[in-house]
């Protein structure tokens, strides 16, 4: 007598596990939430700070000033020098064109017309030195 | 400052003493505003000077200056007629 197989139901057929699946995936998906870094939005701002050595004090050089004195007689003495308007203009100019950050000291004698110093105020607001300062004698 | 250095403010001339209790008055009131020192061109530097000097005692350090040049009018601080 032969075994007599039995038909296979429907119920005995391969099918996938659900509940290890179910229970891998959750492993996983804790596992990335754990180990989950969020980033530091702060850290991508850019801030300055100070240099650690302070830059050391900016020694002025002297050929950065000049010193024009305005005189009723002659007008514009400038380095033991005399000066008139039109001269004194293409001086400064030439002065412009090697700086623009040349402090000019002008100092007036009590005697000397007003005109002269508006004028050579004129002349400095001309070709853009603006670093001025203005002493009476 | 008119070229024989004589001060005038808005066209009335005034005594240097005056002036200066005026502008006194004004700051102690008003505290620091802006003042045009307008020079005439012939005027001495020392004239102009004197206003300066004037709003710096006053405690007004900050002062413009302008160069004018009057033309012959009608004396200010004087009506037409």
């Amino acid at each position: 007598m032969g075994r007599d197989k039995k038909p296979r139901r429907e119920a005995d057929k391969a099918q996938l596990e659900m509940t290890p699946m179910i229970d891998v995936v959750f492993q996983l998906l804790i596992f990335f939430i754990v180990t989950l870094k969020s980033e530091d939005i702060m850290a991508r701002l850019e801030v300055m700070r100070p240099a650690p050595e302070v830059a050391p004090p900016k020694i002025e050089n002297p050929d950065d000033l000049l010193q024009i004195q305005v005189w009723k007689e002659p007008t514009y003495v400038l380095r033991g020098r005399e000066y008139s308007l039109k001269s004194m203009d293409q001086h400064l100019r030439k002065v412009a064109g090697y700086s623009k950050n040349v402090t000019v000291i002008i100092k007036c004698t009590k005697d000397s017309p007003h005109r002269y110093l508006v004028d050579l105020l004129d002349l400095c607001a001309k070709h853009k030195l603006n670093k001025l300062a203005v002493f009476s004698m | 400052v008119d070229k024989k250095g004589r001060l005038s403010v808005h066209g009335i001339y005034l005594e240097p003493a005056v002036l200066e209790n005026l502008l006194r008055i004004r700051h102690k009131r008003y505290g620091e505003f802006p003042i045009l020192i307008r020079g005439d061109l012939r005027a001495m530097h020392q004239q102009v000077r004197a206003v300066m000097d004037m709003c710096t005692d006053i405690g007004i350090a900050k002062v413009n200056i302008a160069g004018v040049y009057e033309h012959k009018k009608s004396d200010p601080g004087k009506s037409p007629n």
